[in-house]
């Protein structure tokens, strides 16, 4: 489809990466044999069949690692724009298959933590668990009236998320083709992020600052939290109702509160990045519950990137169209954050600056318009187009270097997250809210 | 029981067993017939303490309200929990017990009163399981699953002994592992349809 001229925002790094995995993860299933095999014999057989096999071979691999392989999973399965239907499918089951503990460990893990049994710290406690979490399970109880939902984490976890980053390791160097210092840069980050998510305590303390600091934003309901009933491994909110994403769908809301429910996420995102610089880094639709009158539930403050000043000046003046249209100018903020370096040789670069702003301006879009419409299958389906043009071009595709700050690493996420979601939720925002660009602007002057 | 603790605190404090019954209860400023009314010897004590810390803990297991509900795999997973939760309280005292007898000594004296009531509790679990058909006979080879419970328990217990991860995380995860991997093992496995469907096909040759 012809690219209309226009804007910005999120770099190539994560798209390329994704789109690599697609490309390496077929090798290594060895589907590709079975699919032409299957091809000579039956010239029906379709391309969704193979990347159906192919996301299977990946995503059980990665599921028998547990805990931070699960996450890994998990981040992959965001890109949903990026990667073909089949492998999102797939891995956004990841969350919900966790190895359950057993309920007389879920006892023990109490007894450790409380002194108690749960039957003794709730007045009700359902032993079997009524869905998991990435690094553990969420049971039902009630108290005083009240029903909660206690999250219990797997025991050792954050002991083993170390060297379950080690097992991912080869995975990861033969999927995304970088060289091991870059991947370190990388999976250092995931690691930071991945011990902070294991410590409940830590969760608790954020999630109740980060409710309070976005309380102000209508529609947004967050559960009230129970330090009490919370250690390092339990953690205590209000239950809440609401749809997973999906069952929300299948309810057939009407635009009008699709719309309003894509306002809301927007807003949210919008207010997190640019005032509080602290964002809810886990955009996955598992940690929304959606309500029928347009509220948003959030649950799960476990993953909050902390954006750093310097860097959020750098990278998120490219949101600024001042920026995307200004060559000389964008050459400057890819220097900044690490998309391009000293030593790239000139030819390296002018492919390397290119696709950049092809990428930049067809993903930030949405910043270029006053209302944005989501649901345009077209323009999701032109992201994937040109994740896959650009991991087959060969400067790209054979740089062992990685293109890209730490930090993008889950501000991409993030983005990539919100337009899943807002695409699935076919939503029409309005997006002319830009109150950032002004401090934005006046750090570009100086 | 006053002879147990203060020869608890002897032992600990000491690293060491008394010279002699004489010598422990003089220092206690006791008959030493008064010993020997409750055990017949240092032995017999260390015995003895680890087993009624075994049975307190099948009591007050068997007696909890979810104790009936409990699959046999549960039943078996919660009495490991509680025995090592249990054993924490006097884990110094194992430690140096542990410290007197060889790696390769499956049958320590110190455990002969725990691995007894063990195997009473294991036994009546199994015989239930296996009347729920969720453990499956298998002729003579059932009549070892207790001792390769009593086996793996063992090699929990020493792993915990040796754990230095926080809360003694590490030894929960064991458990967890260990113990589904050994119902996965006793229960209905595809060896045991693979064994039916050999049979089957040895007495009905299709060529």
């Amino acid at each position: 489809m012809a690219l209309r001229e226009e804007q910005d925002s999120i770099p190539t790094g994560k798209v390329e990466r994704a789109a690599k995995f697609v490309a390496t993860g077929a090798r290594i299933g060895g589907n590709y044999i079975k699919h032409y095999a299957k091809k000579m014999v039956n010239p029906e057989t379709s391309r969704e069949e193979l990347h159906r096999d192919n996301a299977e071979d990946i995503y059980n691999s990665l599921s028998q690692l547990k805990g931070s392989a699960l996450k890994v999973a998990q981040m992959l399965s965001m890109d949903s724009g990026v990667l073909p239907q089949q492998y999102v499918d797939k891995f956004s089951q990841a969350q919900y298959q966790a190895p359950p503990l057993s309920a007389p460990l879920v006892i023990q893990t109490f007894r450790k933590a409380f002194g108690k049994t749960p039957q003794e710290l709730f007045d009700k406690f359902q032993l079997s668990a009524s869905h998991a979490a990435s690094i553990g399970q969420v049971h039902q109880a009630e108290k005083n009236g009240q029903k909660m939902a206690v999250k219990v984490q797997y025991p050792g976890v954050a002991e083993s998320i170390r060297s379950d980053l080690k097992l991912v390791k080869p995975i990861a160097l033969r999927m995304f083709s970088l060289n091991e210092k870059d991947l370190d840069k990388y999976m250092g980050e995931v690691e930071e992020r991945l011990m902070e998510e294991t410590d409940y305590r830590l969760e608790l303390k954020r999630s109740v600052e980060m409710s309070e600091a976005c309380k102000a934003i209508d529609g947004l309901l967050f559960p009230r939290y129970y330090p009490e009933l919370s250690s390092n491994r339990v953690l205590t909110m209000d239950w809440m109702n609401g749809f997973h994403l999906n069952d929300f769908l299948a309810t057939n809301p009407s635009q009008e509160v699709r719309d309003r429910i894509g306002q809301l996420l927007w807003d949210f995102y919008d207010f997190q990045i640019h005032k509080l610089k602290a964002v809810h880094a886990d955009p996955h639709p598992g940690n929304f519950l959606f309500q029928t009158d347009g509220r948003v539930g959030v649950i799960d403050f476990g993953c909050i990137k902390l954006i750093p000043e310097d860097f959020y000046f750098d990278y998120f003046a490219l949101l600024l169209p001042e920026v995307i249209d200004n060559e000389p100018l964008m050459i400057r903020q890819m220097n900044k954050i690490e998309m391009l370096y000293a030593h790239d040789d000139a030819h390296t670069r002018q492919v390397l600056v290119d696709n950049f702003i092809r990428m930049t301006r067809l993903l930030g879009q949405p910043f270029r318009h006053n209302t944005f419409d989501f649901g345009d299958k077209a323009y999701m389906a032109s992201i994937y187009v040109m994740g896959e043009e650009i991991s087959k071009i060969k400067e790209i595709r054979n740089s062992k270097e990685s293109r890209g700050s730490k930090h993008t690493l889950y501000i991409n996420r993030t983005y990539f997250g919100i337009y899943s979601m807002l695409h699935q939720l076919q939503a029409r925002v309005n997006t002319g809210q830009r109150y950032w660009r002004t401090p934005l602007l006046a750090a570009l002057e100086a | 029981m006053k002879l147990v603790d203060a020869y608890l605190d002897y032992v600990l404090t000491e690293g060491r067993r008394p010279a002699t019954v004489y010598a422990f209860t003089k220092k206690l400023k006791m008959q030493e017939a008064a010993f020997y009314q409750e055990f017949s010897s240092f032995d017999a004590l260390e015995e003895k303490v680890l087993k009624t810390m075994t049975e307190e803990v099948i009591q007050s297991l068997t007696k909890s309200e979810e104790w009936t509900g409990f699959t046999a795999r549960e039943k078996v997973l919660s009495f490991f929990f509680a025995l090592i939760e249990k054993l924490k309280e006097k884990r110094s005292f194992l430690q140096w017990l542990q410290a007197q007898t060889t790696d390769t000594d499956l049958k320590p004296a110190y455990l002969k009163g725990l691995k007894h009531a063990f195997e009473q509790m294991a036994d009546s679990i199994l015989a239930k399981g296996i009347d729920d058909q969720e453990v499956k006979k298998r002729g003579k080879l059932s009549d070892k699953y207790t001792d390769a419970l009593w086996i793996q328990f063992l090699f929990i217990y020493r792993f915990w002994l040796k754990d230095t991860s926080s809360e003694f995380e590490k030894t929960d995860e064991a458990i967890e592992k260990s113990v589904n991997l050994y119902f996965d093992l006793v229960g209905q496995s595809p060896l045991d349809s693979m064994i039916e469907f050999g049979k089957f096909l040895l007495h009905n040759r299709p060529f």
